[in-house]
């Protein structure tokens, strides 16, 4: 076979199932092999569903045959362990949930199943999405696979290992803070985060409720559109799901000369706060060069302010702390989830089963939380942070006001060394910067690899659009991947 | 904002976590460091703001009154740790 299957894109391996030039088993059997052979390097998955994965492929082959299939069946999926898939073990990468089967189905797996998508299993993440580095997981953490000293980003690092390597066509994520497209950034992918409540939340396991989301990890646009349009769309079981139609995503994208002809006019904000000293040169050096290369295509670069950017990590380790304590309360050791040996009587068993259950970052975070809940610190702290988080959101209303799209980095730093952070918080909460706005805000932003440093290691690209305007980040992304080979590279 | 042992004592009672002396001194400093990046916010006038609890400005949606989710007992038993006679089991409360 002429193509390299490792590589292949979800639009060609759809072309390929649906011309019967491969079979889904064939193809599924492919990447079991390789996660066989690499997963052990790697750590990007923490179950792996061989059985499973080929009875679906088998299903897949007949609705192939039938005339029935989409553009995702037959298609192999790596799935973040942090969406509940029934019969299949989903661990959030804690010890508190390492024998957890769920008995119910995330929206999102449902559906995605319905189009005939091929899960190989789960992949490893931070516990609980609770870290920068996926150095938090109770399964051990993941590395980059284009420098396995490294860290993939996180929380979604193993979703993220899986598709640089080669280890799934496409994977799934969830942002709460940057998890998709930090560590799509650091792996040279491509990550999109929908606007809140554009893609169900059910039976994705809560952090922080008012700003985690799900969205496709892949390696082009162009699949990351095809993935979207599997997953987003009104939820009845999701009291946060927005209730409108969803545009036809991949119809939007434009090859060769439309693709251009789409960026013509468009008006690209570069927000002066994303531009700060801690950004590496190579960051600033690449974006330097997408500003230049999005002009070449008749974009508009100028340059915009958000004057409460340096608001935005104190004001979202107030608030996703504090809804995770509060989510976090259900694990008690009673109705599932991880108990302590003999306890003595029920405040011993809670107290135990949480501190045994829970890892250091997780527990951190629900000390953190709680304490901003409690009595006399709730309006100083929580409050506060709310009313911070509004600014937040007009910062942006207000740019829009005058651009289409905003271009930033999505990390100032390319990926780091494994245990380079993880001994302090502060430090590692910094990474987040350039990425939790847009969760405070609720808007949709896509992150996209656009250049590599002096290590060739990958640095990604943040493109944020108004609400629910996905289609001008597909495009305008889509158009980049035209004239650009970024995405195309390879660390294996 | 310094956090002393005595804070954090009472707030792993509030969260139900057990700690120990190490840890008791490990949170301390760090979360006294991590509320120090909170007192930037204090800088910004807030008086007039109104507090934004989530990004989507919706009414909470409401639904029929119908029957959807039928006996699931013995499915939702098979996830506890301990269970006895179609219940979940728990340490003794009551002498």
């Amino acid at each position: 076979m002429p193509v390299d299957l490792a590589r292949i894109s979800l639009q060609e391996a759809a072309l390929l199932l649906q011309s019967r030039a491969i079979s889904a088993v064939e193809l599924t059997q492919f990447f079991l092999d390789r996660i066989a052979a690499l997963n052990p390097q790697l750590n990007a998955y923490i179950t792996v569903d061989a059985a499973g994965a080929l009875l679906g492929a088998r299903l897949a082959d007949a609705r192939l045959a039938a005339g029935t299939a989409t553009p995702l069946t037959g298609i192999p999926l790596a799935v973040k362990d942090l969406f509940c898939t029934q019969g299949l073990r989903t661990t959030c990468a804690s010890r508190m949930l390492a024998d957890f089967i769920p008995p119910y189905e995330s929206t999102v797996i449902r559906r995605l199943r319905e189009a005939g998508m091929v899960i190989l299993g789960k992949s490893n993440m931070d516990e609980f999405a609770m870290g920068s580095s996926n150095e938090t997981s109770f399964f051990g953490p993941v590395c980059n696979p284009w420098d396995t000293r490294r860290i993939p980003g996180g929380s979604s690092g193993g979703s993220a290992a899986a598709v640089a390597a080669g280890l799934c066509v496409a994977a799934l994520g969830t942002d709460t803070g940057g998890s998709i497209r930090q560590p799509a950034a650091m792996t040279g992918i491509t990550g999109l985060k929908p606007t809140y409540g554009r893609v169900s939340r059910y039976g994705m396991i809560a952090f922080a409720s008012s700003l985690d989301q799900a969205g496709p990890m892949t390696r082009t646009v162009a699949d990351a559109a095809l993935l979207l349009q599997g997953m987003a769309g009104h939820d009845p079981l999701d009291s946060t799901s927005i209730d409108q139609p969803v545009a036809d995503y991949a119809a939007q994208l434009q090859s060769g000369e439309e693709a251009l002809a789409c960026l013509r006019g468009l008006r690209i904000g570069i927000p002066q706060e994303y531009f700060i000293e801690g950004v590496s040169a190579a960051v600033r050096q690449a974006l330097q060069a997408a500003m230049a290369t999005f002009t070449e295509m008749g974009a508009i670069c100028q340059p915009v302010s958000l004057p409460c950017t340096d608001y935005a990590i104190s004001t979202y380790y107030i608030i996703a702390p504090a809804e995770a304590s509060s989510n976090l309360a259900r694990y008690d050791g009673i109705r599932f989830g991880y108990r302590c040996q003999q306890p003595v009587d029920l405040l011993d068993m809670f107290a135990r089963s949480r501190s045994e259950g829970f890892g250091a970052e997780v527990k951190r975070r629900i000390m953190l939380g709680t304490y901003v809940l409690s009595s006399g610190y709730y309006d100083a702290y929580y409050r506060k942070a709310q009313k911070v988080r509004r600014l937040i959101a007009d910062d942006f209303h207000a740019a829009f006001g005058q651009v289409d799209l905003l271009l930033t980095p999505t990390a100032p730093e390319t990926a780091f060394r494994i245990g380079e952070k993880d001994a302090d918080p502060v430090k590692m909460y910094l990474s987040d910067i350039f990425t939790i706005n847009v969760n405070l805000a609720g808007l949709p932003a896509l992150s996209l690899p656009c250049g590599f440093d002096a290590h060739n290691l990958p640095i990604g690209m943040q493109l944020i659009a108004r609400p629910l305007q996905e289609s001008l980040l597909l495009t305008a992304g889509h158009g980049y991947q035209q004239v650009t080979d970024w995405h195309k590279r390879s660390p294996l | 904002m310094s956090i002393d042992a005595a804070t954090v004592k009472h707030v792993a009672t509030l969260a139900r976590l057990r700690v120990t002396p190490d840890e008791v001194e490990r949170y301390a400093e760090q979360l006294s460091r991590i509320l120090s990046l909170m007192e930037a916010l204090d800088r910004l006038p807030t008086d007039a703001v109104a507090p934004m609890s989530h990004a989507v400005e919706m009414a909470i949606p409401e639904r029929e009154d119908v029957v959807c989710h039928h006996n699931q007992r013995e499915a939702l038993l098979a996830c506890a740790p301990q269970t006895e006679q179609g219940h979940f089991r728990v340490p003794k409360m009551i002498e």
